[in-house]
C-alpha cells in the first residue's frame, strides 16, 4: 500500500459510510487488518478503521432465539460469548475458537473474516449451516440483505460495492429440536487446516429430519453447501447408517484443492469422514433432545 | 502521520508511515523488547498488549494503535526489579536463549489478568501464538503456574 496516505478513525455508522462513498473506491475499510497488512495494493490511498464504532460491537440475542452480531465483534469475543443459542455455540463459536491462535483472533473480525473469504475462513462455513444474512449498507444505496449464501457464491470483494460496508450479520431463530456443529482437521491447532465441516440438522414433532445443511471449507476454494446431500437427509430418521451413507458420497459433490498438505484426494477422503462425524454428532444431539422430550432420556 | 498513544503507561507520539508495522516503529523507538523474529504472523516473538488484548505486533499497523494503550516487555519489570512473571519464568529455568521471552511473557500476563488460575490447557491456549525453539515448552508451562500461584500469593505486581 505505497500510497496509503491517511487514517480515519469514524465513531459511527453514517460517518464510516460517507467516507467510504467520497473515496470513490481508493478508501477502504479496516478491521482487524490482518488481510491488509499482506496488502501491496497500490490503489488504497486511504484506511477507515472501523474498530471504534459503538454500533458495530453488539452480540444480541432476542426472545426468539435470533441473533444479531456487530461486524467488528472479535473471532475471541465470539469463542467466548456465553449467551449464544446452543447450536450458534456449537458451530459459529466453536468455529472461531479455532481459528489460529489467541493473537489472532483479538484482531480478526466477524465482517473481515467474512468480507476478505480466503479458502481456510472458518466463520463463513459455520455462517452457512445457519442461514446467516449478512446486512450491508451505503450511504448511496441505503441498506440490503444478503444471505451468505449469496455473498460467498461468487466472492464477498465482487459482490460488495465500493460505498459498501457489512455491518451486522442476522442468525435466524432455530427449532427447539436442531444440533449442529463445526470440526476441523488441522496438523497443528494454528495450522491452515486441510478440512472444515459445518453440519445443522433439525427435527420435526415426530422425529424426522426437517431441515439440514452440510458445508465443506477449506478443502475447496470457497465453503459451499452440499444440497444434494442435504437433501438426503430430509425427510429421513436419524441414524448412524444415514450419517455414514452420506458421508460416503461427499467425494462426489466437491472438487477439492491440493497442495504440499494434503492432496486433493486425501481431502475428499477427509471430506466423507468428517461429514459423516458431523451428522452422527448432530443426530446424537437431536435424538438426544427428542428422547428427553418424551421422558425417555436422562 | 503522527501516531498518538500510551506507551507503558507514558503518553507517546511517534513519526509513522501510513503503512508501516508497529513493530518498526516501536523497535525505531528503542523499544527493542518487541522481538523482529519470523515477521509473518507465525513465531509470536512480536507480541505486545493493545488495550488488555495480545497482538501481533509485525501484522499490526502502527496507526490502528493511536489512542490505544500499549505494553511491551519493558512496560511490566527490569533486571534489578522484575515483574512475578518475569521472576517465576527465571526461577523454572524457563528461559534458555531467551529471543521469544517476551511474547511469552505478555501472553502469560493477559492470561493472568483474565484467570488468575488457569488449568494446563488453558495455559497451553494462551501460549499456542508464541513458539520456542529452545524449551519444549514444559518449563515454560511450569513457569506460568508458579506465576500464577506467586501473584495469588500476593507478590507485587506492577
Amino acid at each position: 500500500m505505497k500510497n496509503l496516505e491517511r487514517w480515519y478513525y469514524p465513531k459511527s455508522i453514517p460517518e464510516a459510510l460517507e467516507l467510504l462513498a467520497e473515496g470513490g473506491g481508493k478508501v477502504k475499510v479496516i478491521g482487524g487488518g490482518t488481510a491488509l497488512a499482506e496488502s501491496r495494493s497500490p490503489d488504497i490511498v486511504a484506511l477507515v478503521d472501523i474498530t471504534r464504532i459503538d454500533a458495530l460491537q453488539h452480540a444480541t440475542v432476542e426472545g426468539d432465539g435470533r441473533c444479531t452480531l456487530g461486524a467488528v465483534l472479535t473471532a475471541h469475543h465470539l469463542a467466548e460469548w456465553l449467551n449464544a443459542p446452543p447450536v450458534v455455540a456449537r458451530t459459529l463459536c466453536k468455529a472461531a475458537g479455532t481459528i489460529s491462535h489467541r493473537m489472532h483472533r483479538n484482531v480478526i473480525t466477524l465482517g473481515g473474516n467474512i468480507v476478505q473469504l480466503y479458502a481456510w475462513s472458518d466463520l463463513p462455513v459455520a455462517l452457512l449451516a445457519l442461514d446467516a444474512v449478512c446486512v450491508l449498507q451505503s450511504a448511496k444505496n441505503g441498506t440490503r440483505r444478503l444471505p451468505i449464501r449469496k455473498l460467498t457464491t461468487v466472492h464477498p470483494a465482487k459482490e460488495l460495492l465500493f460505498h459498501e460496508m457489512l455491518t451486522q450479520v442476522e442468525i435466524p431463530a432455530l427449532p427447539a429440536r436442531s444440533g449442529g456443529t463445526f470440526v476441523k482437521f488441522a496438523r497443528t491447532e494454528t495450522d491452515y487446516a486441510f478440512a472444515t465441516v459445518a453440519a445443522r440438522v433439525d427435527l420435526d414433532g415426530d422425529g424426522v429430519v426437517s431441515d439440514c445443511r452440510i458445508v465443506v471449507g477449506c478443502a475447496v476454494p470457497r465453503p459451499v453447501r452440499l444440497e444434494a446431500l442435504e437433501a438426503m437427509v430430509t425427510g429421513q430418521d436419524p441414524s448412524p447408517g444415514l450419517a455414514a451413507e452420506v458421508g460416503s458420497r461427499v467425494g462426489t459433490h466437491i472438487r477439492p484443492l491440493g497442495d504440499f498438505r494434503a492432496s486433493a484426494a486425501y481431502r475428499a477422503e477427509l471430506c466423507s469422514v468428517l461429514v459423516k462425524r458431523a451428522l452422527l454428532e448432530c443426530f446424537d444431539q437431536v435424538v438426544g433432545v427428542a428422547a428427553i422430550e418424551r421422558g425417555e432420556g436422562a | 502521520m503522527k501516531v498518538t498513544f500510551m506507551l507503558n503507561g507514558r503518553a507517546v507520539s511517534y513519526d509513522a508511515r501510513p503503512d508501516e508495522m508497529l513493530l518498526e516503529v516501536l523497535r525505531r523507538e528503542g523499544w527493542l523488547g518487541a522481538r523482529r523474529g519470523c515477521e509473518d504472523n507465525n513465531c509470536g516473538a512480536c507480541t505486545v498488549i493493545v488495550d488488555g488484548k495480545t497482538v501481533l505486533a509485525c501484522a499490526t499497523f502502527a496507526a490502528q494503535v493511536e489512542g490505544r494503550s500499549v505494553t511491551t516487555i519493558e512496560g511490566l519489570g527490569d533486571p534489578a526489579n522484575p515483574h512475578p512473571i518475569q521472576r517465576a519464568f527465571v526461577d523454572a529455568g524457563a528461559v534458555q536463549c531467551g529471543f521469544c521471552m517476551p511474547g511469552m511473557i505478555l501472553s502469560t500476563k493477559v492470561l493472568l489478568d483474565e484467570t488468575p488460575t488457569p488449568n494446563l490447557e488453558a495455559i497451553q491456549d494462551a501460549l499456542d501464538g508464541n513458539l520456542c525453539r529452545c524449551t519444549g515448552y514444559v518449563k515454560v508451562y511450569d513457569a506460568v503456574q508458579r506465576a500464577a500461584a506467586a501473584l495469588a500469593a500476593g507478590e507485587e505486581t506492577t
